[in-house]
């Protein structure tokens, strides 16, 4: 009986385990990123991302954007981004659905450091 | 004139292992746990974006649709091989279950008020948009299943408990299969009754359905114990005119007449109004709701908020139009059974507007975001150092044209009123023969009124944030 308890103990520790695993890198905190305008309607939008590197506009980068919603369901789009210059870079994205969106931002410096960030969440009403 | 017997499944070519091989279900079972597994693992540690994690995509896009869609298809294939059954299963090979389920707890009022709670939970704590949770939910399906089941003989999770399981049974009375006796004359000579006892290592129905007097889907899982119980190897997965088992009023075995239970027209209400509750979280109107009630009450609680809802859509609503109709019916027919026993005798008849409910809501989700499937499968076998990169990531397009799948949705709900109609009807003219087409119309106006709110609620927007970020 000890010996099936002990078994049930380490099953249960083996899973708590798994509660403060992450197979996900966190955020590289280097890059600064900002929205001009969040969007907030439904339909084709276009998004300007301006992205310092400190203090630095980051340019010549290669940025793409995924769009997608915060539940499972709904396709993603992706989408290369177009620099303008002064680290800023745009995009235009169809918001097809109401709800809750995220953007995930990916970065390939000149340098060929590459990073990825998701932006927080927001309402398209 | 001889009867034409039923087209039986474990007589088709390559089914036939069902019903001969003691370890059929195992082998269903195990690819599910496997699975199971991989979204707890992965809903624990992956990414915590729902369309990026396989325990929210599977969960709450491919299962829910695949299985409405299976259970009106084929029969209830989710329970068949349900993987919380098998630790269970394996578990009871060491600890032989002591205790004997209360008396006072075998009846539906538990589940019912489960099938609420989780239907709660899933709003409260968005579980759609919620990996962590979600794995949680699956685990504690595992442990609930296991924790019950060493300490309780028989099988009641499935039978008391497992709100999935009620979900499935419910939605499986329109199933166009059902487990049942080929040859009837047969059982009438059988001394050993197997199918329920069990007959040397193989146990028998653990549900208490004892075939002979079984009727219908309710409360069996199609696990087919009785079927590999049976010397005689008289029981079959048998085809059947999908709802005719709503229309039975014989005496079910291990059930009792549904129509006398008001633990059983509970967990067909919670379910059928459920259905149209679900979808209205899920729709723009809800967050103006949401807003009215915040400037009313001055209290921004997201369970207050929640409660007023679900009182007003699983109490109120149902209690008025259930009421009502019933008050009608009484009135016309002359008919002298208190309200909620005449409630009773009705309630069965609403299953099929509820069922169809659920189908047009999961099959939109199902259609939709099949294919989003193939980037969380993408990215979890690159985890593995296997390259798929070939596979689309983008551009996913929906199983069927978008512009099929309103009205499908909208045949569905149309079926669904039709067959509540029938059935609502037929209890009537069995009730009452005074004035049968008046008594019938209260209930007539309630499948109407139903079918109007699941029309309007498919078609409007659909809006998925959390509850007071509006």
């Amino acid at each position: 009986m000890l010996f099936r308890y002990g078994q049930l103990i380490l099953l249960s520790l083996m899973f708590l385990s798994l509660l403060g695993c992450s197979r996900t890198p966190s955020d590289d905190p280097r890059l600064l990123m900002s929205l001009e305008q969040t969007p907030n309607a439904m339909g084709i939008q276009t998004i300007v991302l301006v992205i310092n590197d400190g203090s630095t506009p980051l340019d010549n980068a290669k940025v793409q954007i995924e769009a997608t919603m915060t539940h499972a369901g709904m396709p993603s789009q992706i989408v290369q981004m177009q620099a303008l210059g002064a680290g800023k870079y745009q995009a235009s994205i169809d918001f097809s659905m109401l709800g809750e969106w995220v953007l995930i931002v990916n970065v390939t410096e000149a340098n060929g450091a590459v990073m990825q960030r998701t932006l927080p969440a927001f309402n398209i009403q | 004139m001889q009867q034409i017997p039923a087209i039986d499944l474990l007589k088709l070519p390559g089914l036939r292992w069902l019903g001969r091989w003691r370890y059929a279900r195992f082998a269903l079972q195990l690819p599910l746990f496997a699975l199971a597994m991989l979204m707890v693992w992965d809903g624990l540690t992956g990414a915590q974006l729902a369309p990026k994690n396989s325990a929210t995509v599977i969960v709450w896009v491919h299962y829910r649709g695949f299985l409405m869609l299976a259970l009106l298809v084929v029969g209830n294939l989710f329970c068949m091989a349900c993987p919380f059954m098998l630790p269970r299963n394996l578990a009871r090979r060491i600890i032989k279950p002591r205790f004997k389920w209360p008396t006072w707890l075998r009846n539906k009022w538990l589940a019912a008020g489960l099938l609420v709670l989780f239907f709660f939970a899933y709003e409260r704590f968005d579980l759609w948009a919620s990996p962590w949770w979600t794995a949680i939910l699956i685990v504690s399906y595992f442990a609930a299943a296991l924790l019950i089941d060493s300490s309780f003989q028989g099988a009641p999770f499935c039978k008391y408990v497992c709100p999935l399981g009620q979900f499935n049974m419910l939605s499986s009375t329109l199933s166009p299969i059902e487990v049942a006796v080929r040859q009837p004359q047969r059982c009438q000579t059988c001394a050993t009754k197997d199918c329920i006892v069990g007959r040397d290592d193989q146990p028998g129905c653990e549900l208490w359905l004892f075939q002979p007097k079984k009727v219908g889907n309710l409360d069996c899982t199609m696990c087919l114990d009785c079927i590999h119980a049976c010397p005689h190897d008289n029981i079959g997965l048998l085809a059947r005119v999908p709802g005719q088992e709503l229309i039975s009023l014989q005496p079910r075995s291990g059930i009792g007449k549904i129509e006398e239970r008001s633990d059983f027209s509970l967990l067909m209400l919670v379910f059928t109004w459920g259905a149209l509750l679900n979808a209205f979280g899920m729709i723009s109107p809800v967050y103006s709701f949401y807003n009215w009630l915040t400037t009313q009450f001055a209290i921004t609680s997201e369970t207050f908020l929640l409660s007023v809802v679900f009182i007003l859509a699983l109490v109120i609503e149902p209690v008025v139009l259930l009421g009502g109709a019933a008050w009608l019916f009484r009135r016309i027919s002359g008919h002298n059974e208190r309200l909620i026993a005449i409630i009773n005798r009705f309630m069965k008849g609403f299953l099929p507007i509820g069922i169809a409910m659920w189908t047009a809501h999961y099959a939109f989700h199902f259609i939709i975001g099949f294919w989003t499937i193939l980037p969380v499968l993408r990215s979890l076998l690159a985890e593995a150092g296997i390259n798929f990169s070939w596979m689309p990531v983008t551009g996913l397009s929906p199983l069927v044209p978008q512009a099929m799948i309103y009205p499908f949705q909208m045949g569905m709900i149309l079926l669904g009123s039709v067959l509540s109609a029938v059935i609502t009807w037929q209890t009537t003219t069995t009730i009452t023969k005074q004035r049968q087409r008046w008594a019938w119309l209260p209930w007539a106006l309630v499948i109407v009124a139903m079918a109007g709110s699941a029309m309007w609620l498919l078609s409007q927007p659909m809006d998925m944030r959390g509850i007071l970020e509006g």
